[in-house]
């Protein structure tokens, strides 16, 4: 299956609000905060959202329309590093509402990687079962 | 063998070990050992549910399928002329059977639910799909002259050179055997070669899937893998309980809200079945021959030196091998591309072989869509299947269903015209050949084709229609594909014929977002179709696997909503539970 932007829109709130948000929990409850996780999975989803469209118009330059999941991966890695700075006061001088002065770059990633992780997998297959007709709307479940 | 498995996951817990430790320590003030507890357990939780769903995959496949129905596929199937002189079937020239009319007839007379004609992948994803949402063996009943649903795909394969060896054209997840495509084959395979032990090639496929197509040539099934995982699945569902061998010869609406379709087994009393909702996919109707082919085998009847790739031909690459000689190819698809292939590994043995490549013109002018453009080298389209794969799904495919009825050719044109796959191999099979002298391509059009000793002579003419080469050759071979002109299939014809059925722009079937062929509308009773015989409609690639899976799931879903007999939505949870009884391989 290949991604509309509805389909990118739908997946991206599906799988963050599901999966993204038992695994902030899990990870606040380690970290004793969970205001800092919450809020960065808000800012995944919301800046990702953004993302999708940016995605959207590359995907329109291959004569698939297809993005393969080596680009996923890429997406990934460009919307943490972005994500990162954004939130603790790399691109404004306080950093975003929400997240604490302590949160460390090493929190951060490893929650992070674990959301990412766990979400690909269940792209790759799982959700094609739970939803027998995504594939055939370009990702979209509603 | 069987402990393959478990070593693999010790391996897997090894890994996670040596991460933990070489894991960077925590800061002082930060918990990291914490995390990285979790981290590894959650990543230990989530391969070991994908351990234990692929062990379960391997299961399945080690089940075995059941004997096949022999048949006596001898006789060959009467054509209708013949079967109304014979048997009185006179009533079928109505178009609106009463029910108690067919109670007079001297015919057998059976009853089904649902009923699918054809008994190719078409019909297979359909009932499939309908077995799935709670239809019963005893409710649904297969009309076609195949004793598996492969079995005519598999004969065009073999003629056009692909074995159960070779590899397909399309994707990982576009699974006949699974309604749900995952996993895909690309999985299956994998993993075969995971509890083999053969970790390289598994890594290869996995690495493939992953960067497909742009850093790894597109991943596509072996054919034999296919046909094993159809077998499995059609015993799984009970295929052969509800095949009744078989061509049908006419549809009828009945004024019970249902349809009598009359058919026949070669050498039988034909019977009728009644059923409330039926499925047609009756695939292509007959090979392709370029005019000027057709016009000199019907002049000389040497239908030895000049074939159709569909044609069984291997008497050609033999005579090849053992004396060598020039082939002529006419046609730009993935058909013509296996038979270089071919041609190029019989080469191996008897290097005196040539290939001539004829083509009407050059191609250089990329296709463009949007901001996007098809790849073209040396002078071959490709395209890693036979539309782009967002068509089967995601932005072409919205795309396609939105514009007019006008822009739609154009589309059907730029997106779905004739390509080959983009494989490396081929792509090196033509440039050696091109370089090397023993490949050539001609560009121009055919004047004249006339017999001579053992060779055929070929005329090439210009654009401008002025002869301007000469080619004696020993063989040719016609890869311009297959027919599917509705006016030549007894079933469809007469269907058009009766009821004055809507036709798309390419002249076949039209059909709505639901496969439905609105004009067979009777009552409660439905017609839906699937396959090449829809090609030109609102969706795209309607002839390959995953259209064939889509327009049965498109079907299926509307007959659910209508409430139609059994069957129940296949919503999250009966989803999930239908796939893990695929998985343990019992029935739906
Ligand atoms: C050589 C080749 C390679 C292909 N490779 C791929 C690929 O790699 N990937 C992919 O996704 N798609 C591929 N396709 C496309 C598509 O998946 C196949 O064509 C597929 O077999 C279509 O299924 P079908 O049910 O429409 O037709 P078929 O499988 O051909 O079945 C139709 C059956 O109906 C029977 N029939 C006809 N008339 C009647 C009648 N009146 N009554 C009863 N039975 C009747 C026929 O005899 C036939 O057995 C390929 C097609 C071809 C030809």
């Amino acid at each position: 299956m290949t991604p509309t932007l509805a389909g990118r829109w739908q997946t991206r709130l599906l799988l963050l609000g599901t999966a993204g948000v038992v695994i902030t929990l899990l990870f606040g409850w380690i970290f004793s905060d969970f205001r800092t996780p919450l809020a960065l999975l808000f800012y995944a989803l919301v800046l990702g959202f953004g993302w999708d469209a940016l995605y959207h118009l590359l995907q329109g330059f291959r004569w698939d329309g297809d993005w393969p999941p080596l680009f996923q991966l890429i997406g990934c890695l460009v919307e943490g590093v972005f994500l990162w700075i954004l939130a603790t006061g790399g691109f404004l001088r306080d950093g975003l509402p929400g997240i604490s002065p302590y949160v460390s770059a090493a929190r951060f990633a490893v929650h992070y990687a674990v959301v990412w992780t766990v979400t690909f997998a269940l792209l790759q297959g799982p959700l094609k079962v739970i939803f027998p007709r995504w594939r055939f709307r370009g990702g979209q479940w509603i | 063998m069987r402990s393959k498995p478990i070593i693999a996951l010790i391996l897997f817990a090894l890994a996670g070990i040596v991460v933990y430790f070489i894991a960077p320590p925590g800061r002082g003030d930060l918990d990291l050992d914490w995390m990285v507890d979790v981290a590894l357990i959650i990543f230990v939780v989530a391969m070991l549910i994908w351990f234990s769903i692929l062990l379960t995959v391997n299961r399945r496949n080690r089940l075995k399928p059941v004997p096949r129905i022999q048949d006596d596929n001898s006789a060959e199937a009467l054509d209708f002329q013949t079967l109304s002189m014979r048997y009185p079937v006179s009533i079928f020239e109505e178009r609106r059977i009463p029910i108690e009319a067919l109670e007079q007839i001297d015919l057998p007379v059976d009853e089904a639910v649902y009923l699918a004609i054809g008994g190719g992948l078409g019909s297979f994803a359909w009932v499939d799909y309908l077995r799935i949402c709670g239809a019963t063996t005893d409710q649904i009943v297969v009309i076609g002259p195949q004793s598996t649903p492969y079995e005519n795909y598999r004969w065009l394969c073999r003629n056009s050179q692909l074995f159960d060896e070779d590899r397909l054209r399309s994707d990982s997840g576009s699974t006949p055997d699974n309604i749900w495509g995952w996993p895909g084959y690309a999985v299956r395979e994998a993993w075969q070669y995971l509890i083999q032990g053969q970790l390289g090639r598994a890594a290869a496929i996995a690495w493939q899937v992953f960067a497909e197509p742009t850093l790894a040539e597109t991943y596509t099934p072996r054919s034999g893998d296919v046909f094993k995982s159809i077998d499995l699945e059609a015993a799984r569902i009970g295929w052969e309980t509800m095949l009744r061998p078989g061509f049908a010869y006419r549809v009828r609406k009945t004024d019970d809200d249902r349809y009598a379709v009359l058919y026949a087994h070669p050498g039988q009393r034909p019977r009728v079945m009644l059923a409330r909702y039926v499925h047609i996919a009756t695939g292509y109707s007959g090979m392709h021959i370029l005019p000027d082919l057709r016009q000199y085998r019907e002049r000389t009847g040497d239908t030895y030196r000049v074939v159709q790739a569909y044609e069984e031909h291997n008497h050609i690459y033999q005579q090849l091998v053992d004396g060598g000689g020039t082939v002529l190819i006419r046609g730009r698809g993935i058909v013509a591309s296996q038979i270089i292939q071919r041609l190029y590994e019989a080469r191996d043995e008897n290097p005196d072989i040539k290939i001539l490549h004829l083509m009407r013109e050059p191609q250089v002018d990329k296709r463009r869509m949007g901001r996007a453009q098809r790849l073209i080298e040396s002078h071959w389209q490709l395209q890693p299947f036979n539309w782009p794969k967002s068509a089967f799904g995601g932005q072409w495919q919205a795309r396609l269903a939105q514009v007019e009825d006008s822009e739609r050719a154009h589309f059907f044109d730029m997106l779905g015209g004739v390509t080959t796959a983009n494989r490396r191999a081929w792509r090196a099979t033509t440039n050696t050949g091109l370089r090397e002298g023993w490949y050539q391509m001609f560009f121009g059009s055919v004047m004249r084709i006339e017999q001579e000793n053992e060779r055929v002579i070929v005329t090439v003419g210009d654009k401008t229609g002025r002869e301007c080469a000469m080619f004696a050759i020993n063989y040719i071979i016609d890869a311009t594909g297959l027919e599917s002109k509705l006016d030549d299939d007894v079933l469809l014809g007469d269907l058009h014929d009766q009821y004055a059925l809507d036709l798309n722009r390419q002249q076949r079937l039209s059909v709505n977002d639901a496969f439905e062929i609105q004009r067979m509308r009777n009552g409660a009773g439905r017609i839906f179709a699937a396959g090449i015989i829809t090609a030109g409609g609102t969706y795209g690639p309607v002839d390959s696997f995953s259209g064939l899976l889509y327009a049965a799931q498109r079907s299926v879903d509307s007959l659910t909503e209508q409430g139609a007999t059994d069957l129940h939505n296949l919503d999250i949870l009966h989803s999930v539970i239908q796939w893990v009884r695929w998985c343990l391989g019992v029935q739906p």
